[in-house]
């Protein structure tokens, strides 16, 4: 668990604050999406955190342990940290920099390699990655190498500063589908930082909209794009907050019993509700069977879509 | 270009005192950019985190780039007498500034996204400055002692004046008899030492570094 109690931090006296007597808890094994307009201090937030940054008023907790008072770098180690900029080593091979907090912690050469095999995979990209140095590696690569490293040694929290910011749509959707079914494997306490909404519904089992220093909602992905607290996060999340609500449920949840009748079009059990009311316009068709392994499992109406 | 024929035979009918010149010549450069290296570089890792210390050395060394190399040889008479050791330490006067500058400036300039990240996942100050700081200051490392080795082999041409040897020793008694091959024996050497060293340099620089810039 993370608790920030009335954290604030200045720049220099009298300068306005970044972060703004922020409290905010993150449970175990959750995700936490902070998101905002550029400046308003999400990377900030997460430096505090991890103790690059020290806050000027308000105290932090990780796992029941008051920050200021941890040896700062034993406590890093069992923090996954993923920057803005990505920052690899560019001296090190690919294998080096995904192997870097393993070897800090001695971990045997062959056991990291083990997990730097394991984890090039996991992140997309091919094993013969590793032995390349980060300049020979595009800008999406290399945030995914990012990633990985964080990853790496398996820690408990992690803090991400827009993991996925540099990669194509294609690849940054599939990779956020990996992430959230790692983050569903091993439980992991995760605070990451993105400027889109829809990263933020897809991966966040909460979401923090965070405006000058201070955070307007902290609320469940549902409820932020149902119940706006403002005008400011109602403009933020978009005027097609609906639609990417319906994104939020799985047609298998929705569904009533299979009926009789054949419908036009089919979905799977795992398709979201966005994609589902899709393929109902695409067919012209008030109801979908919802399909599993060849077997209809049930029937999803459109009136049931729009109830939820 | 008989004059170049002329210096080249003369060399070639006295090898005894030709390789005594020159080996003078490549101690003297050798010593004192091993002198040199073994001050600068330290002195680059100690100044990186003292902010007064740092700025005091480089204004320091500085000081001394500004000074001719005649003169660096001429204040070195009075307190080191003549001959090889005093010309070794005004050579490695001249050698120290290039080292300590462009190792400094490289440690100080490293990528900070580089040191956040090393930083975030638990490297301690030392790790940072032994793991990520040196090696990726160590092309700008190199690139100090490539321009200190071809400055203190054409420094050492001034040795002659405080009783140094080397290969200025043939400059000095060319301009003596007035003979103008003679001095060529001299000059020509050390052009051709002072491109072969920066050619060699830089190879090796290239070898060294090349994968990592993607090369
Ligand atoms: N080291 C620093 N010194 C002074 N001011 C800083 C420093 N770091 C951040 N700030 C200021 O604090 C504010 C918040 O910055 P922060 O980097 O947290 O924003 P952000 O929400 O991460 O923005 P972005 O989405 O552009 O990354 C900004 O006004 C920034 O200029
Ligand atoms: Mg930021």
């Amino acid at each position: 668990m993370i608790t920030m109690n009335h954290v604030s931090k200045r720049f220099g006296d009298g300068s306005a604050a970044a972060v703004d007597d922020l409290s905010m808890v993150v449970p175990d094994g959750e995700t936490v999406a902070l998101v905002g307009p550029s400046g308003c201090g999400k990377t900030t937030t997460m430096r505090m955190i991890n103790r690059l940054i020290e806050p000027t008023e308000g105290r932090i907790m990780v796992a029941g342990e008051d920050v200021r008072k941890v040896d700062p770098v034993q406590f890093r180690r069992r923090i996954g940290y993923v920057i803005q900029q990505v920052g690899l080593f560019s001296h090190m091979t690919i294998a080096q920099n995904i192997g870097a907090v393993p070897k800090l912690l001695g971990w045997d050469a062959s056991k990291i390699k083990r997990r730097n095999e394991e984890l090039i995979e996991l992140v997309g990209l091919d094993t013969s990655m590793l032995s390349r140095y980060p300049r020979q590696l595009s800008g999406g690569q290399r945030q995914r190498v990012g990633v990985a490293r964080a990853l790496a040694a398996d820690p408990p929290v992690l803090l991400m500063d827009e993991p996925f910011g540099a990669i194509d749509p294609i690849a940054r959707t599939r990779l956020q589908n990996e992430f959230r079914a790692i983050l569903r494997r091993v439980k992991k306490t995760v605070v990451m930082v993105t400027h889109d909404i829809d990263e933020a519904v897809r991966l966040g089992d909460r979401i923090a909209i965070m405006r000058a220093g201070k955070i307007v909602q902290y609320d469940t992905p549902d409820t932020i794009l149902s119940r706006p607290v403002d005008g400011f996060v109602e403009n933020f999340v978009g005027a097609d907050r609906a639609l990417k609500r319906l994104s939020l449920f799985e047609a298998r949840n929705v569904m009533s019993a299979p009926d009789e009748a054949v419908a036009k079009a089919q979905v799977s059990g795992d398709t979201d509700l966005r994609d589902a009311l899709a393929a109902m316009i695409a067919a012209d068709a008030d109801r979908v069977d919802v399909v599993d392994e060849g077997t209809k499992v049930g029937t999803l109406t459109r009136e049931a879509v729009f109830a939820v | 270009m008989s004059l170049v024929l002329d210096a080249l035979t003369w060399i070639w009918n006295n090898p005894a005192p030709f390789n005594r010149a020159l080996i003078q010549h490549l101690v003297m450069s050798g010593a004192s950019l091993l002198i040199a290296l073994a001050v600068g570089l330290p002195l680059a890792v100690l100044i990186i985190s003292r902010q007064t210390l740092a700025t005091v050395s480089i204004n320091v060394v500085n000081a001394l780039r500004t000074l001719p190399s005649l003169v660096i040889l001429a204040i070195m008479m009075p307190f080191m007498g003549i001959g090889l050791a005093p010309s070794i330490v005004a050579l490695t006067i001249l050698a120290l500034p290039p080292i300590l500058i462009n190792a400094y400036v490289g440690l100080r300039d490293v990528d900070p996204d580089a040191v956040e990240a090393a930083t975030g996942m638990g490297m301690s100050r030392s790790q940072i400055l032994w793991k990520i700081r040196v090696p990726l200051a160590a092309p700008a490392m190199f690139a100090g002692l490539r321009t200190a080795a071809v400055q203190v082999l054409a420094g050492a041409t001034l040795a002659p004046f405080i009783g140094g040897g080397g290969l200025g020793d043939f400059i000095v008694a060319g301009l003596g008899i007035m003979d103008m091959s003679r001095l060529l024996v001299g000059a020509l050497t050390i052009a051709v030492l002072a491109l072969l060293a920066e050619f060699i340099l830089a190879l090796t620089e290239k070898l060294l570094f090349a994968e990592r810039t993607g090369a």
